[in-house]
C-alpha cells in the first residue's frame, strides 16, 4: 500500500510568509524560530545561494510516516506527546499574499524542508528536519544522477522539485543508518517513501533487530543496512578497508580490527562512483575513535559527484590502475573532484573531497553501492572484464589506411597507451537510443540495419564500458567507443564469452565467433569512424531546471 | 547426461555464433574473420578472485555501529 507523502499533506491553516531577501537573516530568523537548528542553518544557506525571496511556512498533521515515528516513539519514550510539524517552503519569487501561491511557477520553487518537534515530560525537544528536498546548487560542473522528482502541496498548490531526499535522525528510533537508507530508497522506490517503522519492523522479523539502549539508538551495522535495501528488490556490491593496522599502541586493543585484511587494491571512491555514475545512490560509512578512546560509526548517503576537465592529478601522479602490469587503465574516476552527499548531522547537499575521508582520520571504511537485483556483475567487475575484452581485441583492430585511421592505429597499441575506462548500467533501450544520438566528428551516424538488429536483439541490461583516452574524455566529454558487457550474468573471461556482447571502436563492431570449433573475431564497418560523445544523462533531463536556471 | 547429448546435437559448436552477429552476417553478407592471437595473461582473472575474496571479507565484518 502506497504510504502517504508528508509533502503533500494539507496545511492546518493558512501559511505563513516570510520576504527573505536582504536584510532578512536567516540565521537570526532560525535562531528566534527553530532553536538554530544546525541542519536547517545549512538548508537556509543553499536557500540563499540559490537566491530566494520568499519562504512560506505551514503547520501540518503528524500523519503518513511521521505518524509511524509518533508510534514507536511512544513504545519506547515515557510521557511522548505533542508532535509538532512545520513544512517550510523556499521560492524565488517574492510572494506577499496567500492568493498568490496558486500563481508562482514552478522554475520559482528551490524545494522544502519539514521540521518536526514533541513533547517529552512536557517539555518541547529541539526542532529536527524530519525531511527536505532542495535543487542541486547550480554549478555546471555537479553531476547528481540519482536525484528523482518530488511533487509537493504548498498551501494545496502543486510543485516540483529534483533532489535527493535529505533527513535526520531522531537518535531513538532511528539513526544516521535509518535516515541514509530512507535517503537511498526515496530515490529508488517508485512512491519514494519508506518510514523508519517499516526498516525497524523487517530487522526485527529477520532476526537483526535495531536496539534501542538507554532510550538511545545503538545504530544499525551493514548487515542490517545491507538486508533492508536487499529486501527492497536491489543488490549491494561493498569494500571494507582497514586503516588500523600500524597505529597500533595509541589504538586500545580491540582484536575485531586485526582480523582481517587492508581491503582492495584501490580507492573506495571507486565502489561509490560505480553506483553513482550509473544513477544509483551509495553508502559511506566509517568509524573513527573517540577523544574518551571509544570507537564510533557514521554513515552517509552519497548520490553525485563533481567533474573537473583541468584536473592535473591523472596526468600528473600517473594514476593507472595496474590491475597487473600486464592489464591497466585509467578509471574515469580520476577526474572527480568531490562526491555530493548528505550528512545527518550538518545537513544536505555537501562536497565531500574525493580523497576524504583519509586513512589518517579514520579506522575503517566500509562502502556500499547499490545495483539492481537483477544485476550479477558490479562495476568494478565490468572494468575488469572490459579491459581483458579490450587487450584481446586490440591486436586484431582493421587498421586499412594508417593516415585515416589515427584512432583505430592508436588503440591497437592499447598496452602502450593510456586508456580511459567509465563504466556505466545501461538497459538495453538507453544503449540502442544512445546509438541513435551520436555522431562523429565528421557527423557520421551508426549503420541503421544495426540498429534495427540490436532493437531485435538486445534485451536485459548492460555494463556500457565507455573507452577514451585523456586527450578526449575529460576536456570534451568524448569517447573511441565501448565494451558491451551483459550485466545478467556473473563476470566471465574468455575462454568463458558469456559475458560478452559485443565491442564498438572506431569504423568497426567487433565480436566473436565458432568456426571450426575455434573461435575468430569477426567485424563489421558500424558508419562511424571516430570519437563519438560519451553518454550523458542529463540529456534526457530539463537541464534548465536541473541546473536551477530561470527561463 | 542425457540433456547434455542432446545440446550438442543442438548446437554444434562449428556453425554456432551469437544471434546478434548471426543477423549482422545476414544483413552484412560476407564476413571477414581473424583467428584469435593467444593469451594467456591471468591478471585480471586473479583479480576478480581477489575481488571476491574481498567482498567476502567485507561481509563478514559488518558488526560496527553505525549511530
Amino acid at each position: 500500500m502506497p504510504v502517504f507523502a508528508l509533502r503533500l499533506a494539507d496545511p492546518l491553516g493558512l501559511p505563513k510568509i516570510f520576504p527573505c531577501a536582504r536584510p532578512h537573516s536567516n540565521i537570526q530568523f532560525n535562531h528566534t524560530h527553530y532553536d538554530q537548528c544546525r541542519p536547517l542553518a545549512r538548508i537556509f544557506s543553499q536557500c540563499r545561494s540559490l537566491g530566494f525571496q520568499t519562504l512560506i511556512i505551514e503547520k501540518i498533521g503528524s500523519v503518513g510516516i511521521s505518524k509511524d515515528d509518533d508510534e514507536e516513539l511512544n513504545k519506547n519514550i515515557t510521557d511522548f506527546s505533542s508532535p509538532e510539524l512545520h513544512r517550510l517552503s523556499f521560492f524565488r519569487d517574492p510572494v506577499s499574499e496567500h492568493n498568490e501561491i496558486v500563481n508562482i511557477s514552478t522554475n520559482s520553487f528551490l524545494g522544502y524542508a519539514i521540521l518536526k518537534r514533541f513533547k517529552i515530560n512536557n517539555k518541547f525537544t529541539k526542532w529536527k528536519v524530519f525531511e527536505s528536498i532542495l535543487r542541486g546548487s547550480g554549478h555546471s560542473n555537479n553531476y547528481i544522477h540519482a536525484a528523482k522528482l518530488f511533487e509537493v502541496a504548498i498551501n494545496r498548490s502543486k510543485f516540483k522539485v529534483r533532489g535527493f531526499l535529505y533527513s535526520q535522525q531522531n537518535g531513538v528510533t532511528n539513526s544516521c543508518a535509518h535516515v541514509a537508507i530512507r535517503s537511498v530508497l526515496s530515490a529508488l522506490l517508485p512512491d519514494h517513501e519508506i518510514s523508519y517503522k517499516t526498516i525497524n519492523d523487517y530487522l526485527a522479523d529477520k532476526g537483526i533487530p535495531h536496539q534501542i539502549i538507554d532510550g538511545k539508538s545503538n545504530g544499525l551495522n551493514m548487515e542490517q543496512i545491507r538486508s533492508v535495501i536487499e529486501s527492497f528488490g536491489f543488490s549491494s556490491y561493498e569494500g571494507l578497508y582497514n586503516y588500523a593496522h600500524g597505529k597500533g599502541p595509541s589504538l586500545p586493543a580491540n582484536a575485531e580490527r586485526f582480523l582481517y585484511g587492508k581491503g582492495p587494491n584501490f580507492p573506495f571512491q571507486r565502489i561509490l562512483y560505480g553506483s553513482i555514475e550509473s544513477g544509483l545512490p551509495a553508502l559511506l560509512a566509517y568509524s573513527f575513535q573517540e577523544d574518551n578512546g571509544e570507537t564510533d560509526g557514521h554513515v552517509i548517503p552519497v548520490f553525485g559527484h563533481t567533474f573537473n576537465q583541468d584536473m592535473w592529478g591523472p596526468n600528473a601522479d600517473m594514476s593507472y590502475f595496474k590491475i597487473e602490469k600486464d592489464r591497466r587503465y585509467v578509471p574515469s574516476e580520476s577526474w572527480v573532484s568531490s562526491y555530493v552527499g548528505h550528512d545527518d548531522n550538518f545537513g544536505s547537499n555537501f562536497c565531500i573531497p574525493r580523497r576524504y575521508p583519509s586513512e589518517e582520520d579514520v579506522q575503517r571504511i566500509h562502502v556500499l553501492g547499490i545495483l539492481p537485483s537483477d544485476c550479477k556483475c558490479n562495476p568494478i567487475q565490468a572494468e575488469a572484464v572490459a579491459i581483458e575484452y579490450l587487450y584481446r581485441i586490440a591486436p586484431h583492430i582493421v587498421v586499412k589506411n594508417k593516415e585515416h585511421s589515427l584512432w583505430s592505429q592508436k588503440l591497437k597499441e592499447t598496452d602502450k597507451s593510456w586508456i580511459v575506462l567509465r563504466p556505466i548500467l545501461l538497459d538495453a533501450t538507453q544503449y540502442i537510443q544512445h546509438l541513435k544520438d551520436i555522431q562523429g566528428w565528421k557527423s557520421e551516424c551508426i549503420e541503421k540495419r544495426i540498429i534495427t538488429i540490436l532493437e531485435n536483439r538486445m534485451k536485459g541490461k548492460f555494463w556500457m564500458v565507455e573507452v577514451s583516452y585523456p586527450e578526449l574524455f575529460p576536456a570534451n566529454r568524448r569517447k573511441l567507443g565501448e565494451i558491451l558487457l551483459r550485466a545478467d550474468v556473473p563476470p566471465a573471461l574468455p575462454p568463458n564469452y558469456q559475458s560478452f556482447f559485443l565491442a564498438r571502436l572506431p569504423e568497426r563492431l567487433y565480436g566473436y565467433v565458432l568456426k571450426s570449433e575455434k573461435m575468430e573475431i569477426t567485424s563489421y564497418l558500424s558508419g562511424i569512424d571516430d570519437h563519438v560523445p560519451v553518454f550523458s544523462w542529463d540529456k534526457n533531463l530539463d537541464v534548465q531546471e536541473l541546473r536551477g536556471i530561470d527561463s | 547426461m542425457i540433456y547434455f547429448a542432446v545440446m550438442r546435437v543442438k548446437m554444434n559448436p562449428t556453425k554456432f555464433r551469437s544471434p546478434l552477429f548471426n543477423d549482422l552476417k545476414k544483413a552484412f553478407g560476407k564476413e571477414q574473420t581473424q583467428r584469435i592471437k593467444p593469451d594467456k595473461s591471468e591478471s585480471v582473472k586473479r583479480f576478480l578472485e581477489s575481488l571476491d575474496r574481498w567482498e567476502k571479507e567485507a561481509q563478514e565484518n559488518s558488526k560496527t555501529q553505525y549511530k
